[in-house]
């Protein structure tokens, strides 16, 4: 068919038509680089503002505990005081062949 | 880089962290996806940002290339895939432009009997937009860069069957768009 023939034509006029991307090629790889490095970059910061919540509750929930901990210490370090002095030992304690005299 | 590696080594050394062994995979096969790119995208900073798609895509996919097919095969079928969807998107985009300067290009075309390389390509391009993009994509693997039906299915996915369906529709559609145009 004409039509077809025609087309085929164009086709043929357009392919060497191709255009010059030698300017966009240029340093291309180092353009790239940049951004896989940006991103790489970005992701991490990404991960670091997502962790960031948890670090968080990490803290806190460190700090509750050290408290805690202490507190108990300071708390048998009072009772065990107590006991040395003698005053109102209790019977289990008095007990004990160390707590004899 | 005294001794030329080969493809393999340098994904391997890519997927071991060296950047510049991914440099020079880029450097050694950009051409041919800058070639392939510039039939579809329309300025330069599409298609900067096409290419870019492409070799992000083999990035971040690298550890998916099986050595059984060369690498060279694998990218083209990255790049022919990125460009179906970048034909996609613009597709949505384009229905928001006006066709006015597209028409223009066409009417400036017809004063002229004998065409230019660059102005049958401007034509076919014109003509190739109103297509659907695995029309688009279709013929210009096929007839622009002269691939076979063959290839095609290879790099798309499709089956031979449906290439060629796809391909005698998409002829159809770009006659009746330059007969409606006076073009052919």
């Amino acid at each position: 068919m004409k039509s077809d023939r025609r087309l085929d034509d164009l086709f043929r006029a357009a392919r060497p038509a191709a255009p010059d991307t030698a300017r966009a090629e240029h340093a291309f790889e180092t353009r790239l680089l940049a951004r896989l490095r940006e991103e790489r970059g970005g992701s991490w910061s990404a991960w670091a503002w997502r962790l960031a919540p948890f670090c968080a509750a990490l803290a806190i929930g460190s700090a509750v505990w050290c408290h805690s901990v202490t507190s108990m210490e300071a708390d048998a370090d009072t009772l065990l005081d107590a006991v040395r002095s003698g005053g109102g030992a209790p019977p289990m304690v008095a007990w004990w062949p160390e707590g004899e005299p | 880089m005294s001794d030329p590696a080969d493809d393999e080594s340098l994904v391997a050394a890519t997927l071991d962290g060296d950047d510049d062994a991914f440099a020079e995979l880029v450097r050694r096969h950009k051409r041919r996806v800058f070639a392939t790119a510039s039939r579809f995208a329309r300025d330069s900073h599409q298609l900067e940002d096409l290419c870019q798609e492409v070799f992000l895509r083999a990035f971040r996919h690298l550890g998916k290339f099986r050595h059984d097919a060369p690498f060279e095969h694998w990218l083209a079928r990255l790049t022919v895939s990125a460009c179906y969807d970048f034909l996609r998107r613009e597709r949505r985009h384009r229905g928001q432009l006006s066709l006015d300067e597209m028409e223009f290009d066409a009417r400036d075309l017809s004063a002229d009997a004998v065409l230019s390389a660059g102005r049958a390509r401007e034509l076919v391009q014109w003509a190739m937009a109103k297509l659907s993009p695995d029309e688009r994509l279709i013929l210009t693997l096929l007839e622009l860069e002269e691939r076979s039906v063959r290839e095609i299915a290879a790099l798309t996915g499709w089956s031979e069957s449906k290439v060629k369906v796809r391909a005698f529709r998409a002829r159809q559609s770009l006659k009746k768009t330059l007969l409606l145009s006076d073009e052919i």
